[in-house]
């Protein structure tokens, strides 16, 4: 059997995007080791595929959405969400303030509906491609995401309506 | 944007949630793919040993394991026209000289064989040993000796002195000359053995005879094969007779089965012999299996009217041989105009 080389431009991109695909995975599922063995399940997926995939634009959206995908699959296979309790323990400097409690609350949101949120204001995606990473119609996105914010703003509201009145 | 939309953005992108990267990201993966592959591999290879246990088990398992009656044939080869010569045929070696055969231990009649001028005159052993027949017959006609001249044996296939098992019999053959001008009936012509007569049927006129000394003609030496065969009960004259043969092997000794090199056979009806290879494209017979041949024959457009025997023998290359329905040396027929 031949040993497997990774063309140079893998190589590149996983050097490159691996950390912030970490980042992406981590603020999807909300446990680091989960996130970990998501990336190196994408990445490996992509690297086998890579030949493929060099003639699309976006390798990087490729794995995001295998990413996307495997993290709801899995969910759906195990008919439950594993919640983890810590807390991010690597404190940086922010920016700005962070809502803790709210870090909290997207936690306790349905898969789907977290994901929908992440893909929104995580990635910035529209509607549209977030329905296109998740293999979903608009409308299910669309639902979802209301019904996502629902709950983060009546979670809010009931511990601290100050903070979330517009 | 919402203040709720604000929060959600700035908690989201909060560097608190970014990961250290990994140490070295890019052989980390392709150690995975490399794992990934192995393991496909590996798959790949255990699906394939499998299948091919299936397989050998599916072949294996009628060669070895039907311990069994043999099976029905599931298929006939067809016949091929293939003309060949016989091979040199093995018979069994003569036997050494025992004691003479004296007159009680014969059997009390004979029978006779007559082809042309030649009758051959078959006489049994009776006893529970082995004996030597030597002593020459006396020919007689109304009871007077008849003199007699004496045939030589060049037949390879003729064993002399006569020592016969028990149940065999010893030949000798009666040759009618017709070379003088006005051959003549013989009355009540017999053979006068020991002290004991046996009367000779079938001898028309004749101008003297010949005898040959007594002789047998040795078995031939059986494979290990049993050979039967299904033939219709009548043919026509001139007409194709197709029937069939079917070798089933019986017996796990001296090769039996095996189809390779390919025996030949011959196959006899009336006046008509052929002598043929096998269609041996099936490969060796397993053990308690048969296989059926398609046979055929073109009965001569000249044969007698009447029973006939159809006589078939296979031919190893060794000069061992399987004959068809041996009980019977073959299967009667119907020659019909």
């Amino acid at each position: 059997m031949a040993i497997w080389e990774a063309p140079a431009a893998f190589d590149d991109f996983v050097r490159s995007r691996h950390t912030e695909l970490l980042r992406f995975a981590h603020v999807l599922t909300g446990d680091r080791q989960l996130a970990e063995d998501l990336v190196q399940d994408a990445l490996e997926r992509a690297g086998t595929s890579w030949r493929r995939l060099r003639k699309q634009d976006d390798p990087e959206g490729y794995v995001r959405r295998i990413i996307v995908n495997r993290h709801l699959n899995r969910l759906r296979g195990l008919r439950r969400e594993r919640l983890v309790a810590e807390v991010p323990d690597r404190a940086g400097p922010a920016a700005e303030p962070v809502d803790e409690h709210l870090w909290h609350l997207l936690r306790t949101l349905p898969p789907r509906q977290r994901t929908v949120i992440v893909l929104r204001f995580y990635a910035d995606l529209s509607e549209v491609q977030i329905a296109e990473a998740m293999s979903c119609s608009i409308g299910t996105v669309k639902s979802n995401g209301a019904r996502a914010m629902a709950k983060l703003r009546t979670a809010m509201d009931a511990t601290d309506p100050v903070r979330t009145t517009s | 944007m919402t203040n709720l939309e604000e929060a959600l953005h700035r908690t989201l992108t909060d560097d608190r949630h970014a990961m250290p990267g990994w140490t070295d990201p890019a052989q980390r993966i392709v150690a995975g793919i490399r794992r990934r592959r192995r393991r496909r591999v590996t798959v790949v290879a255990a699906a394939a040993a499998v299948l091919a246990m299936v397989a050998g088990a599916a072949v294996a398992v009628p060669y070895y394991g039907l311990r069994q009656p043999a099976a029905p044939p599931t298929g006939v080869q067809p016949w091929v026209a293939d003309p060949t010569t016989a091979p040199q045929l093995q018979r069994r070696s003569p036997r050494e000289a025992r004691a003479q055969c004296q007159g009680p231990r014969l059997a009390d009649a004979i029978w006779t064989e007559v082809h042309g001028y030649r009758t051959t005159v078959f006489l049994a052993n009776m006893s529970i040993e082995r004996c030597t027949l030597s002593q020459d017959p006396t020919l007689t006609a109304a009871g007077a000796d008849v003199p007699t001249g004496r045939e030589s044996l060049n037949d390879r296939l003729k064993q002399v002195p006569a020592t016969i098992d028990p149940g065999e019999p010893a030949r000798i053959d009666i040759v009618a000359t017709r070379d003088c001008p006005d051959p003549r009936p013989w009355k009540d012509l017999a053979l006068r053995i020991h002290d004991r007569s046996y009367p000779i049927p079938g001898i028309g006129q004749a101008c003297g005879f010949t005898l040959s000394p007594w002789y047998v003609q040795p078995p031939l030496i059986n494979a290990n094969i049993t050979v039967t065969m299904r033939a219709p009960g009548q043919v026509r004259r001139g007409e194709t007779l197709d029937y069939t043969v079917t070798l089933i092997n019986t017996l796990s000794k001296g090769g039996a089965g095996k189809l390779q090199p390919c025996p030949s056979y011959r196959q006899t009806l009336g006046t008509v012999s052929e002598v043929h290879r096998l269609n041996c494209t099936g490969g060796r017979i397993p053990l308690h299996s048969s296989r059926t041949f398609a046979m055929r024959l073109v009965v001569a457009p000249d044969a007698p009217i009447g029973p006939v025997m159809l006589h078939w023998m296979l031919m190893y290359a060794d000069g061992t041989v399987g004959i068809a329905e041996i009980a019977n040396d073959g299967v009667p027929l119907e020659v019909i105009p």
